[in-house]
């Protein structure tokens, strides 16, 4: 989990935890899920969301790979770039996952290396994991997607819309990853105007609570209590993390979960 | 009081069917089918401690052998499922039993789909002490097609007698041998596996490894 450190004031009060499933504290595995939150600039901000593929021998550590180096590529992009173009924040969120799969690759083929050394090879699969990546700049959001995991957010109206596009696959467990060939024809990447006063981005652990599935729409007596949650300065991560990681939530997911909620603090809402 | 109690979720649980496919043929008679019997309650009780998966698992049962071919049990959820006692009998009509199955599994997909509910890959878990004494090749041709196209995943188990390599021609998935009758073991691992799948990815949802109750 990255965290920015970082005095830049920012419109967006952000709080974020990733805990392990029970399905994965019963077979010994850790968090697979993974995630970063950095302030670039007092109104840009990046987020990624990343959950390793439970069969990958190294899903965690390809989870947190994905993570930095996609918001380390988002950074170097968008620094400095006060007014930001919709075209140019496409191109960086597409650059930013090109730089997380080629992040995977550099560690599976250092490992390759030193196999002479005596360490196990592994091919690039053993890092298989989604990513979800959200740029709030000025006046866009961005997202970037290569497998499951959800992001919502509430518009200038109030109304709850999902900006990410459901897996095509049949089944619930079917999903794409960053270590796939073809990761870049399968990748979704969008950009809007920015007009949210409210975002919410989670890995599929989260999203089997919070998404109608049939229809793709947002749970509305899922977020709104949470955006409460969020908008209230005195709540902590901590608070966060013991709801994700709570009987109640565990009754109904076992996988690794993973909810990142960004509030607004400005009172504006662009059109 | 925190916002977070407030959370409602989605009401829809997910669903992994599951169908267990049973030789309850004349040679199961004693030991066998009471062992079989004992390894379903036990699939029951497994079940049915695991909250999540009391919610998401359903089974259905088809048994080829005592009065032919039977639907004993429909797709049920496996909180409401009550372990039957099967009796056995007759010969083998496996082939037919098959294509009952894979029907059962097509008719539940589509539930699923027109209700909108998210579903796992199913499975289809046969279990014989003999082989096909009726025609199959048509229910081995369709085993292949669905397994071709992902659409379940169908397993086959052996007790000693059952014909391996008939077995082998049927299923996709190389079968196994059950040691002795060690279907308590089998049914455990079987609900082990099915609470697994939601951690899991397609295509390793059931690369699980059977353990404790193959003989190798």
């Amino acid at each position: 989990m990255i965290h920015p450190v970082s005095d830049i004031p920012t419109v967006w009060r952000i709080i974020g935890a990733s805990v392990t499933g029970t399905s994965h504290l019963a077979r010994g595995l850790g968090c697979q899920d993974a995630h970063g939150i950095r302030h670039l600039a007092k109104e840009v901000t990046v987020i990624a969301v990343a959950d390793g593929a439970g069969s990958a021998g190294r899903a965690s550590e390809g989870s947190e790979l994905a993570v930095k180096s996609s918001l380390d590529s988002l950074c170097a992009s968008l620094e400095n770039v006060p007014d930001l173009p919709d075209t140019s924040l496409a191109d960086a969120l597409r650059g930013a996952l090109i730089a997380a799969r080629t992040s995977l690759t550099e560690m599976a083929g250092a490992e390759e290396d030193d196999a002479d050394a005596g360490h196990a090879s592994d091919s690039l699969d053993q890092f298989a994991t989604t990513l979800i990546l959200v740029v709030l700049a000025k006046r866009w959001l961005g997202i970037a997607q290569v497998g499951d995991g959800a992001a919502v957010v509430r518009d200038a109206e109030g109304s709850l819309q999902v900006l990410t596009i459901p897996s095509s696959g049949e089944y619930l467990n079917e999903t794409f990853f960053l270590t796939s060939p073809d990761y870049l024809q399968k990748s979704h990447i969008r950009v809007w105007p920015l007009s949210a006063d409210a975002l919410a981005v989670m890995s599929d652990g989260v999203q089997v609570l919070a998404i109608n599935y049939a229809d793709n729409t947002a749970h509305a007596p899922f977020f709104e209590p949470i955006f409460r949650f969020a908008s209230n300065a005195h709540t902590s991560e901590d608070e966060l993390r013991s709801f994700l990681e709570s009987p109640k939530v565990c009754a109904h997911t076992d996988d690794d979960k993973t909810l990142v909620v960004a509030i607004r603090t400005d009172g504006t809402v662009l059109s | 009081m925190s916002d977070l109690q407030n959370v409602e979720f989605v009401n829809a649980d997910p669903r992994c069917a599951c169908v267990l496919l049973l030789d309850t043929s004349g040679s199961m008679r004693g030991a066998p089918i009471d062992a079989l019997n004992q390894g379903l309650r036990t699939l029951q009780t497994e079940l049915q401690a695991d909250e999540l998966a009391a919610r998401r698992v359903e089974v259905a049962i088809v048994t080829f052998g005592y009065n032919g071919v039977q639907v004993v049990q429909e797709f049920v959820t496996a909180g409401q499922f009550s372990a039957p006692t099967l009796q056995s009998g007759g010969d083998t009509p496996m082939g037919h039993a098959i294509n009952v199955a894979l029907d059962l599994v097509r008719a539940r997909k589509e539930t699923y789909r027109s209700n909108g509910v998210p579903y796992y890959q199913p499975w289809v878990f046969m279990i014989t002490d003999g082989g096909p004494t009726d025609t199959w090749d048509s229910a081995a041709q369709r085993v292949k097609e669905e397994e071709a196209k992902k659409g379940l995943a169908f397993f086959a188990v052996g007790v000693a007698g059952a014909n391996m390599p008939t077995l082998s021609q049927i299923a996709v998935r190389q079968p196994l041998l059950l040691d002795g009758l060690r279907f308590v073991d089998l049914f455990v691992w079987l609900s082990q596996s099915q609470r697994r799948v939601s951690g899991s990815k397609v295509g390793e949802q059931t690369a699980l490894p059977p353990a404790g109750w193959t003989s190798v």
